[in-house]
C-alpha cells in the first residue's frame, strides 16, 4: 500500500517539488535545503530522519509556512491538491490546524505559560463549532482523554504545573483540536525522558491509525522512525539522500550515509568490538554543493561522485537513492555491515578490583528547599582501567553524584574517597590534597558548546590546564600539540576559538583538557548525549581507546542503555536518588532484576513495531 | 535619570540579557558611529585645553553688547552680561566632561571589583551590596544630591564623589547579575575541576565574558552623569554662579529664550550630543566586545 | 522533573498554595517596606545633625542669631534631649504628617506641602499616562516592524530620548512650542480645569520624554523576546487568528515585565518633576524642595524627602504585587 502511495498522486495529501530554502546571513544567501521532493499519502506515516543540520525541521516548517523570518522558501508545496506557497497569513489561518497540524519539539516552551490547559485546547477547537461553555468544557475533557489524560482537573492547570510528558500530551491535544488531515511531529520526544518518549510515540501512532491521519515524524533516531512510520526519507546536509519503506531500509540501506548512520547507532542487544563512526562532521550545504553531499565523508567516493549533483533515482520499486555508485558498492556495503556486527572475543574482566580510585559510600544529598533527596544512600566504586556506567533518567541523581565526586556539590551525609583522600568536605581540603585529588579524577561535561570559554582560544585553554598541573613545563606549546593529537585533532586547532569548532571537536578538546592532569579516572557526565550519532560513535571510540591505552578508568553517566552496553564493564542503575541495581553490564541488560530496570529496557528505542505496542 | 535605577525583581533578567549568542542587535550605521567618535574627540580636546582655545575670555562682561545676535566677533552671540557664548561653552566643557569621566571610571573600577566578588563568592559582600542597592533604589540619586546640597551646601567635586558612591552599587549590580549568569556555565565549572585558581577564574575566565555588558553600562553611566551634573547646576546646586558650565548657562540664559535663544539652546544641544554620542559608542563597544566569531 | 506516567496525581499542592504564596509575598514585602521606611526616616531626621556647624545654626537659616531665637528653636526641635529621643519625637510627629514649621515662611510644613501637592500629582499622572500609552504603543509597533524604518526611527529616538536630561528637553520644548509657535503657555499652572491641563501639557511632555524612551526600549525588547517564543509558532501552527495571537499571546506575555518597569518609571517621574517644575515655574512639590534646598530650610526638606520616599517605596510595592497577580508562574510558584 505504502510503496504504491508514492506513485499515485491522486491519493497524496502532500506533495512537495523543488523546495529550496535559503537563509540571509548579513548580505550572503546560504542554502539550507535544496531540491527537496516528497509525497505523503492519505493515512500514511512518513519519517524525516537526519542529524542536526540536515534540514529536516526546516523542510517541515516550510510546508506549514512557519519559517523564521531570516529564511525564505521557494518551490512548490501542494496540500490537498492546492498550492500553499505564498498564501497570506490570513489564508494560512484556515489551513493550519485544519489541514495540517504540528507538534513542537520542546513542550516546556511551546505552550503559552499564562494560559490554563483548558483554554489552550479550547481556543484551538474549530471556529465554526459554536459551543456553549459547558459543551466546550466537555469537549476539552474528551480531547484530554484522547491523549491519555483521564484526570479532568488537568484542564484547570497551567503548563508549568505539569510534567514534560503531560505537557506534550496537552500539546498533542491542542494540535489535534481542529482534526488536521496531516500531523507534523517535530522531534516530539527529544526533550523528554526515555520512558516518557515511548508513551508519547505510541500515543501518536495510535491516534494516527485510529483517525487514519497522515503523519510526518521528524527524528534523528532511525530506530524511532522504523518503529513509528511506514516510510522514511533520509536527509543529509539539506538534501534527501534516500527514500524507502521502513522495513526495507532497516534490512538493507541503499545509500552509504543511511548505512553509516544505521551502523553508528549503538545496539542495545549486543556489545560490538568497535562502533562504526563517520569521520568528520555534517558540512554546510553550500560547502558540498555541486556533487554528492556525502562524498567528503564517504568510503566509496570517487571522482564521479563530485562531478554533479546526483538526483534521487528509483533503484527498486518504491526505493530511491541519490548514490550514483549504488550498483557497484551495494555488495561492499553489505560486507561492511556484517563486519561491523562482530562481537569482541572476550569482554575484559568486570569484577571491581579492590583498589578503587573513587569510593562513594552511602552518600545522601538533599538540595535546600527540596522535599525529596537528590541522592539517597548511594554507594559506587570506580577503579583504574575499568569503565563504570551510571544509567538513569533526569531527576535520578546521576549528575548530582558526579558533581559531588568532583567537588561541585556538597553532600549531606556519607563519605566520598578519591585516591584515598576523604573529599566529603571539599572546601576544607588542604591545597596539597586538593591537587592530589584533581590529578586523580577529572570530568568531561555534557554540553560541548558551553564547556569551553567562548572568549579564549583552544590553545589558551589547554595551556592554562598544562600550567596548572605541570608548572615546570618548558614547552607548553608542544605539550598542547601533543594533547590535541592524542584526541585526534590537528595541532592547528590550538589557534581557533570554540565557536569555529563542531560539537564533536569541542568535546575532544574538553577531553584533552581533562587528560592534562593525567587522571586515573575520567568522569563523563552525559558527554555524548548532545552530539549527533555519527559523532557520538567517534567520541565513544576515543574513550574506549584511552581506556585501553592509558589504563584510564571511566565513570560514564548516561540515560542511554545502548551506549552503556557498548562502553561499560559494570553498570549502576539509578532511580529517584537511589541505586536500584548494579552489576556486570551484560548481566543487568540481559537479566534485569529490578522492575525499574525492566521498565527502562522496555522503553529503550527498538526498530520494530512491537516496541510501541503493548 | 529614570533609566539608571531599576526594580530588583525584573532588572536582572533585563539588564543581563544578551551576553552570549542570544540576539545580535544592529549597531547604528557606521557613519553615525564615526560622527560620535569625532564629536567626543572634540569635546575631549576642549576639556583638556580649557579656555585656551576659546576665541575670547569667557568671563569678560561687556554690558554695552548684551544679548547680541551671532556675528563674526561672537559666533554664537552674547548672553545677558555680554559674555561670549561660544567661549563660555568651550570653557564649560571641562566640568561637563571631567566629572562624568571620573564618575564612570570610578564606579567602573569599584563596581566591577565588588560585582565580580559578590557574584563569585556570594556571602557577606553579596548581601551588603544588595542592601546598598535596595537603599539606592528607594531614593533616587538626584533627590539625594538635592537634599545634600540643601543641607551642606553645593560644590562640584563633593557632588562628583557622592555620585561615584551612588553609582557603584548600580554598576556592581549589573556586573553581579552578569557574573551570576556565567557562574553555572560549564566552562567555569570545568576550570574549577581542572584546578584553576579562583582569582584566575574570576579575572581571566568570567570577566572577559562579563565585559561587554559592563563596558556598555559604563558608557550609559557616563551619559547619565552628564545629565545629573548639568541638572544640579541648572537647579543652582552645582557649580557656583558665574562659572562657565553648560547646565548653569541653561539656567542663567533661560530668560533669554525670547530674546537671544542661541545662548540657551547651544548648551542644551551640546548636552544632548555628548550624552547621545557616549550611548552610541557604548552600544558599539558592546557589539565589538561580544563578538565570538573565529579569529 | 522526574519521569511521570500519565496517571500520576499532579494536584498535591493545589488548593492552599493557590492563595498562599502571594499573601506570604505581600507580608514579606510589607515588612521590608517598614524597615526601609524606618531607615529612610532615620537618615532624613539625621540631616539636621549632619549639617555643618551645630543644628541650631542649620535650623536658623538666614535668621539672626539671638538668644531668643536659639531658645525657641531648641524648644521646638527638642534639641536639649538625647539624639534618639529627638528622633522618636520627630518620627511620631512624622507619622501624623507633622514635620514642624518651615523656617522661611513660618507656616506648618504640611500646609505648604498640601497646597502644592495637587498640581504635582496632576503633572505626575498626566506624564505617567503619556509615558505608558505612548511608550508601550511605540514599543509594540517597533517590535512588530522589527528591522523596518518604523523600528529604526523609534530605536534611534530612544537613544536620543534616554540621553536627554529632563530639563534640557523641557527647555527645547519651551522654545519650540511656547516661544516659536506660541501653541502653549510658557509658565505657570493655569487657573484650574482645562486651563490647568493646557498649562501642564508641555511640562508633562517634557517630563514623559525620557521615561517614555525607557518604556519603549523595554517594551520592544520584551515583545521581540515573546515573538520569538515557541508558543507563538505553535499558536500559528494551530491556525489561531492573528488578533488572538497578538492579544492573548504576544501582548499579555510581553506586558508582564513592563509592569515592573511602570514602578521604576513612576519613581523616575517624581524626580524629573523637580526639574520640570523649576523650568516651567510650576508651584509644585519639586519647586518647593529646590527652593528649600537653596534656602537650607531643613524642616521642609525633611518633609518633602519623607513624602517622596514613602511614595516611591509604595509604588514599587504595588508594581511587584501587580506583577505577582498577573503572572501565574509567580503566583502559584514554579516547580
Amino acid at each position: 500500500m505504502n510503496a504504491a502511495a508514492a506513485t499515485v498522486p491522486s491519493a497524496s495529501i502532500l506533495s512537495v517539488t523543488d523546495l529550496r530554502v535559503t537563509r540571509l546571513d548579513g548580505d550572503d544567501l546560504a542554502t539550507v535545503v535544496s531540491d527537496i521532493a516528497l509525497e505523503v499519502a492519505r493515512g500514511e506515516s512518513v519519517a524525516f530522519v537526519g542529524e542536526s543540520g540536515s534540514g529536516k525541521s526546516v523542510t517541515a516548517k516550510s510546508i506549514m509556512g512557519l519559517l523564521p523570518r531570516a529564511l525564505t522558501a521557494e518551490g512548490r508545496v501542494r496540500l490537498n491538491g492546492r498550492d500553499v506557497m505564498g498564501l497570506s497569513e490570513r489564508e494560512w489561518g484556515g489551513v493550519r490546524g485544519r489541514e495540517v497540524g504540528m507538534i513542537m519539539q520542546d513542550p516546556f516552551t511551546s505552550l503559552n505559560p499564562i494560559q490554563r490547559c483548558a483554554r489552550i485546547i479550547g481556543e484551538s477547537l474549530p471556529r465554526d463549532a459554536t459551543l456553549d461553555r459547558a459543551a466546550r468544557r466537555e469537549e476539552v475533557v474528551r480531547r484530554l482523554a484522547e491523549v491519555g489524560i483521564t484526570d479532568p482537573s488537568v484542564a484547570d492547570r497551567y503548563p508549568f504545573q505539569l510534567s514534560g510528558g503531560m505537557r506534550q500530551r496537552v500539546g498533542i491535544a491542542a494540535a489535534l483540536a481542529r482534526d488536521p488531515d496531516l500531523l507534523i511531529a517535530d522531534e516530539p520526544t527529544t526533550a523528554l525522558d526515555v520512558t516518557t518518549q515511548r508513551g508519547i510515540l505510541s500515543l501518536i501512532k495510535r491516534i494516527q491509525q485510529a483517525r487514519n491521519m497522515s503523519l510526518i515524524l521528524i527524528t534523528h533516531d532511525l530506530r524511532v522512525a522504523f518503529a513509528t512510520c511506514d516510510r522514511v526519507y533520509v536527509m543529509y546536509a539539506g538534501s534527501v539522500v534516500e527514500v524507502a519503506r521502513s522495513d526495507e531500509l532497516d534490512r538493507e540501506p541503499l545509500h552509504p550515509y543511511s548505512s553509516a548512520l544505521l551502523l553508528s547507532e549503538p545496539p542495545l542487544d549486543q556489545r560490538l568490538r568497535e562502533l562504526v563512526a563517520i569521520p568528520g562532521s555534517v558540512p554546510a550545504p553550500d560547502d558540498v554543493a555541486g556533487g554528492c553531499v556525502f562524498a567528503p565523508r564517504c568510503d566509496w567516493a570517487r571522482e564521479e561522485c563530485t562531478a554533479g549533483t546526483p538526483a534521487l533515482r528509483e533503484i527498486e520499486p518504491g526505493r530511491w537513492s541519490a548514490c550514483v555508485r549504488i550498483a557497484e558498492v551495494r555488495a561492499d556495503m553489505a560486507r561492511a555491515r556484517d563486519a561491523a556486527a562482530q562481537v569482541p572475543d572476550q569482554i575484559e574482566g568486570p569484577a571491581a578490583p579492590p583498589d578503587a580510585v573513587i569510593r562513594v559510600e552511602v552518600v545522601s544529598k538533599t538540595f535546600a528547599g527540596a522535599r525529596i533527596p537528590a541522592l539517597n544512600g548511594v554507594s559506587v566504586d570506580v577503579a583504574e582501567g575499568e569503565c563504570v556506567g551510571i544509567v538513569g533518567e533526569s531527576g535520578s541523581g546521576k549528575t548530582t553524584l558526579a558533581r559531588a565526586i568532583i567537588g561541585l556539590e556538597h553532600i549531606s551525609s556519607g563519605s566520598i574517597h578519591v585516591a584515598g583522600v576523604d573529599v566529603s568536605a571539599w572546601a576544607k581540603l588542604p591545597a596539597g590534597a586538593a591537587r592530589q585529588v584533581r590529578s586523580a579524577v577529572q570530568m568531561v561535561f555534557q554540553d560541548p558548546y558551553s564547556s569551553l570559554n567562548p572568549k579564549r582560544s583552544i590553545g589558551w585553554t589547554l595551556a592554562e590546564a598544562v600550567r596548572t598541573h605541570a608548572p615546570r613545563t618548558t614547552d607548553v606549546k608542544g605539550e598542547v600539540a601533543r594533547l590535541l593529537e592524542s584526541v585526534g585533532l590537528p595541532a592547528a586547532t590550538a589557534r581557533k576559538r570554540p565557536s569555529s569548532l563542531s560539537g564533536g571537536m569541542r568535546q575532544r578538546v574538553a577531553i584533552a583538557r581533562a587528560l592534562v592532569a593525567r587522571p586515573r579516572v575520567l568522569i563523563c557526565d552525559e558527554s555524548v548525549s548532545a552530539l549527533d550519532v555519527s559523532v557520538q560513535a567517534q567520541i565513544l571510540n576515543l574513550l574506549h581507546r584511552l581506556k585501553r591505552e592509558q589504563h584510564l578508568g571511566v565513570l560514564f553517566i548516561t540515560h542511554d542503555l545502548a551506549v552503556v552496553r557498548q562502553i561499560a564493564d559494570r553498570v549502576y542503575v539509578m532511580n529517584r536518588g537511589r541505586v536500584v541495581e548494579s552489576g556486570p553490564t551484560d548481566q543487568i541488560i540481559e537479566t534485569p532484576a529490578d522492575p525499574y530496570t525492566v521498565q527502562l529496557l522496555k522503553a529503550a528505542p527498538r526498530a520494530t513495531n512491537e516496541w510501541l505496542s503493548d | 535619570m529614570s533609566g539608571v535605577s531599576a526594580s530588583t525583581t525584573m532588572s536582572e533578567a533585563v539588564s543581563t540579557r544578551g551576553t552570549g549568542r542570544r540576539r545580535r542587535r544592529r549597531a547604528a550605521p557606521q557613519f553615525i558611529i564615526v560622527c560620535c567618535f569625532v564629536f567626543i574627540a572634540v569635546v575631549v580636546l576642549f576639556a583638556v585645553t580649557g579656555s585656551l582655545l576659546a576665541p575670547q575670555d569667557p568671563s569678560v562682561q561687556n554690558l554695552s553688547n548684551i544679548t547680541a545676535a551671532p556675528s563674526a566677533e561672537h559666533l554664537l552671540g552674547t548672553d545677558a552680561l555680554g559674555r561670549d557664548t561660544l567661549s563660555r561653552l568651550i570653557a564649560g566643557t571641562g566640568s561637563a566632561f571631567v566629572g562624568p569621566l571620573v564618575i564612570a571610571l570610578g564606579s567602573f573600577l569599584i563596581g566591577n571589583l565588588l560585582g565580580l566578588l559578590a557574584g563569585y563568592r556570594g556571602g557577606r559582600v553579596d548581601s551588603l551590596i544588595m542592601r546598598w542597592i535596595d537603599l539606592m533604589w528607594a531614593i533616587p540619586s538626584l533627590l539625594i544630591l538635592v537634599v545634600v546640597a540643601g543641607v551642606v551646601g553645593a560644590s562640584y567635586w563633593p557632588t562628583v564623589l557622592i555620585l561615584v558612591v551612588l553609582t557603584v552599587p548600580l554598576d556592581a549590580r549589573v556586573v553581579r547579575g552578569a557574573t551570576l549568569e556565567q557562574m553555572p556555565r560549564p566552562y567555569v565549572e570545568a576550570a574549577k575541576t581542572v584546578g584553576v585558581s579562583d582569582r584566575r577564574i574570576m579575572w581571566l575566565h568570567i570577566w572577559p565574558n562579563v565585559a561587554p555588558i559592563s563596558v556598555a553600562n559604563t558608557f550609559l553611566v557616563f551619559a547619565g552623569s552628564v545629565g545629573i551634573l548639568a541638572s544640579l547646576s541648572f537647579l543652582g546646586l552645582g557649580v557656583p554662579p558665574g562659572k562657565p558650565d553648560w547646565g548653569l548657562m541653561l539656567a542663567e540664559n533661560q530668560p533669554l529664550l525670547f530674546v537671544q535663544p542661541l545662548a540657551c539652546l547651544a548648551p542644551a544641544v551640546l548636552i544632548i550630543l555628548t550624552a547621545t554620542s557616549m550611548t552610541v559608542i557604548g552600544d558599539w563597544a558592546y557589539e565589538r566586545l561580544s563578538e565570538e566569531g573565529p579569529r | 522533573m522526574s519521569a511521570v506516567t500519565v496517571t500520576e496525581p499532579v494536584g498535591e499542592r493545589r488548593q492552599l498554595s493557590d492563595r498562599w504564596p502571594i499573601l506570604l509575598f505581600i507580608v514579606r514585602r510589607l515588612a521590608a517596606m517598614v524597615v526601609m521606611l524606618a531607615l529612610v526616616s532615620f537618615l532624613v531626621f539625621s540631616l539636621v545633625h549632619l549639617a555643618p556647624g551645630n543644628p541650631v545654626d542649620a535650623l536658623l537659616g538666614q535668621k539672626p542669631r539671638t538668644p531668643e531665637t536659639v531658645a525657641a528653636l531648641t524648644a521646638q526641635f527638642h534639641l536639649d534631649r538625647p539624639f534618639l529621643e529627638q528622633y522618636a519625637i520627630w518620627a511620631s510627629g512624622a507619622l501624623r504628617f507633622d514635620f514642624g514649621t518651615a523656617i522661611q515662611s513660618g507656616l506648618p510644613v504640611m500646609t505648604q506641602i498640601a497646597s502644592r501637592l495637587p498640581v504635582s500629582i496632576a503633572l505626575g499622572i498626566f506624564a505617567f499616562l503619556l509615558t505608558m500609552i505612548v511608550g508601550v504603543g511605540l514599543g509594540i509597533l517597533a517590535a512588530m516592524r522589527r528591522g523596518r524604518t518604523a523600528d529604526r526611527v523609534t530605536t534611534a529616538s530612544v537613544v536620543v530620548g534616554l540621553s536627554t536630561p529632563t530639563f534640557v528637553a523641557a527647555i527645547l520644548l519651551l522654545y519650540v512650542f511656547a516661544v516659536l509657535l506660541s501653541w502653549f503657555p510658557a509658565y505657570g499652572k493655569g487657573s484650574g480645569g482645562l486651563d490647568t491641563l493646557w498649562h501642564l501639557t508641555l511640562p508633562a511632555i517634557a517630563l514623559a520624554l525620557g521615561s517614555c524612551a525607557y518604556v519603549v526600549k523595554h517594551t520592544r525588547a520584551a515583545m521581540i523576546d515573546v515573538l520569538d517564543q515557541d508558543y507563538i509558532t505553535f499558536a500559528r501552527a494551530r491556525g489561531l487568528s492573528r488578533t488572538r495571537i497578538l492579544l492573548t499571546y504576544s501582548l499579555r506575555n510581553a506586558l508582564i515585565p513592563v509592569i515592573t518597569i511602570g514602578g521604576v518609571v513612576l519613581g523616575g517621574l517624581i524626580v524629573g518633576a523637580v526639574l520640570v517644575e523649576v523650568t516651567f515655574s510650576i508651584q509644585g512639590i519639586g519647586q518647593l524642595l529646590v527652593q528649600s534646598a537653596g534656602a537650607k530650610d531643613l524642616p521642609v526638606i525633611q518633609g518633602v524627602t519623607m513624602l517622596i520616599g514613602v511614595l516611591i517605596i509604595s509604588i514599587n510595592l504595588c508594581a511587584d504585587v501587580i506583577y505577582m497577580l498577573v503572572d501565574p508562574r509567580l503566583r502559584l510558584g514554579r516547580r
